[in-house]
């Protein structure tokens, strides 16, 4: 194209351009609003879904009650603490806090009393944990590792503890489990369950447990926080742990 | 008069070159002059055209994204809108092609260099953008198959009697199964395979139970309850790992949504 006709031209777009004021498209751009993209996942149903799919109730077929209520009588006449179906024994605690704590303390509590009635766990034994505000049965503490000492000359800052009437929570294994038990790829809500599990398991009155053989779920009452010794993840309390010198209940 | 006419026609023929090559001149600067005006037209109505149609497209699009979801139907419909938009898209292109007689002007002119430029950046960005957003379709999709295989499934919150048991087996295999002849795309595989797992391991717990209750074996039934009520609770992974999925996918939506509509299209 020839210089002045192309001089000529661009005369007359910048003129048009200028008349026309901003083009439309900057216009359109220069615009800033708050994108709606988030809103495509209302059509996401499948964690709604999953979330109201629960273990149904199971009711147990005639030949278990009937069993039960034989072992039942037969506990009656050892002279031994009878747990009757549909009356379950009431243990109540307390929960607290020790030292520095920076975990969120009612999504402790919340899941401690979760786990304690979960019906994987101790109240299979026909127990029901009741939290209440002050002078229960035992104290649920959530500590500062470093208080751990304070306790019990047997307790340390590395682990959770049982002393006495405490079963105490060491903060830093709430947060973040115990490297063994990450390492070996547990997670974090499995092992939360198992540490409130084995410490109240110490305050019902049992000691410690070995692994039963590899590849078999390790007894709660094992020391999961440091080795599994051949054994799987297991939070909760084996059927031969569902016994408590504490309530009387008989192995 | 004649006078007049004589001295025309001497001083044409006197100077007929030049007269013939003022008039070409004139000519050839008339058509110059009508084609400039032609071509200013021509590149504004393909301006207004892309712009027309990106304006619209942003219209379409945040229309679909907050439809709302209350019923089935309306879920289908907001799918279907989503995939109205994701069509509209794809015709980019066709608003970015230049008139023929004009298109060698972008080479030498600014203004109508920057028009051709931005539309490309536009039909660029929205490109990536009906990707992602497909992407993010198909996974959705994809998961509410899974959905309405577990619905069949899920269980009334009463309690199950043992006479009821095979029947809650049955349809926890069915919906291991359907999941099972899904074919989904490639980032929903691992869902996929997760949903497969977590239903089989129900469907195993279930027997299990029906077994130790036809045994009448207690420490067998015990050991099954408990399976059972794991089983149930690993299907929130099928959660977490789609959660891990779609996380990204949505990222990238949003990435590519403020590329293609709210950010500057510089070219």
């Amino acid at each position: 194209m020839c210089k002045v006709c192309t001089i000529a031209y661009t005369g007359v777009a910048a003129s048009m351009a200028v008349s026309s004021g901003i083009t439309p498209i900057a216009q359109l751009l220069s615009t800033t609003k708050e994108s709606p993209v988030s809103q495509i996942l209302q059509l996401q149903t499948l964690p709604a879904t999953i979330g109201v799919i629960k273990t149904p109730s199971i009711k147990e077929p005639q030949w278990l009650i009937d069993q039960k209520a034989a072992e039942q009588a037969a506990a009656a006449a050892a002279g031994r603490r009878i747990v009757v179906p549909g009356q379950k024994i009431i243990v109540t605690y307390d929960v607290t806090t020790k030292g520095a704590v920076t975990a969120n303390f009612g999504e402790f509590k919340q899941l401690a009393n979760a786990t304690l009635n979960d019906g994987r766990g101790w109240s299979r034994m026909g127990v029901s944990f009741q939290e209440v505000a002050s002078g229960g049965q035992f104290t649920l503490v959530l500590a500062e590792a470093s208080q751990l000492p304070t306790f019990s000359s047997g307790c340390d800052a590395q682990y959770s503890c049982r002393a006495g009437r405490f079963v105490i929570i060491n903060q830093d294994r709430w947060v973040g489990a115990t490297p063994s038990w990450n390492s070996a790829g547990g997670s974090l809500r499995d092992y939360r369950h198992m540490v409130v599990n084995h410490e109240t398991g110490h305050w019902l009155g049992h000691g410690h447990q070995a692994c039963t053989g590899a590849g078999q779920p390790a007894p709660v009452m094992q020391q999961q926080s440091i080795s599994l010794q051949g054994c799987t993840f297991n939070a909760w309390p084996t059927a031969g742990e569902l016994w408590s010198s504490q309530l009387g209940i008989a192995r | 008069m004649k006078l007049k006419h004589d001295r025309l026609a001497s001083l044409f023929s006197g100077h007929k070159k030049w007269w013939i090559v003022g008039g070409v001149g004139f000519f050839i600067i008339l058509a110059l002059v009508a084609y400039g005006f032609w071509s200013v037209k021509v590149w504004q109505a393909y301006e207004t055209g892309y712009t027309s149609w990106h304006d619209q497209l942003q219209t379409q699009t945040e229309s679909a994204l907050t439809m709302g979801v209350a019923t089935p139907q309306a879920q289908q419909s907001k799918f279907a809108a989503l995939q109205h938009v994701e069509e509209q898209a794809a015709q980019g292109q066709a608003h970015c092609q230049e008139h023929q007689l004009f298109h060698w002007q972008r080479q030498f002119i600014e203004d109508f260099r920057s028009k051709f430029d931005r539309c490309a950046t536009i039909v660029e960005h929205t490109a990536a953008f009906r990707q992602d957003l497909t992407a993010v379709t198909m996974y959705l999709k994809n998961e509410s198959k899974v959905v309405t295989a577990l619905r069949t499934a899920a269980d009334a919150n009463k309690e199950v009697g043992d006479a009821e048991w095979p029947a809650v087996l049955a349809r926890w295999q069915s919906a291991n199964q359907s999941i099972k002849s899904l074919t989904v795309e490639k980032s929903f595989v691992p869902v996929k395979q997760l949903a497969d797992d977590k239903t089989t391991a129900i469907t195993v717990a279930w027997s299990a139970l029906l077994q130790a209750n036809t045994d009448k074996d207690k420490a067998k039934y015990e050991a099954a309850t408990k399976v059972l009520a794991e089983s149930y609770d690993g299907l929130g992974d099928i959660t977490q790992s789609s959660e891990s999925v779609i996380t990204p996918l949505i990222k990238k939506l949003e990435a590519s949504y403020a590329r293609t509509f709210t950010q500057p299209q510089a070219s």
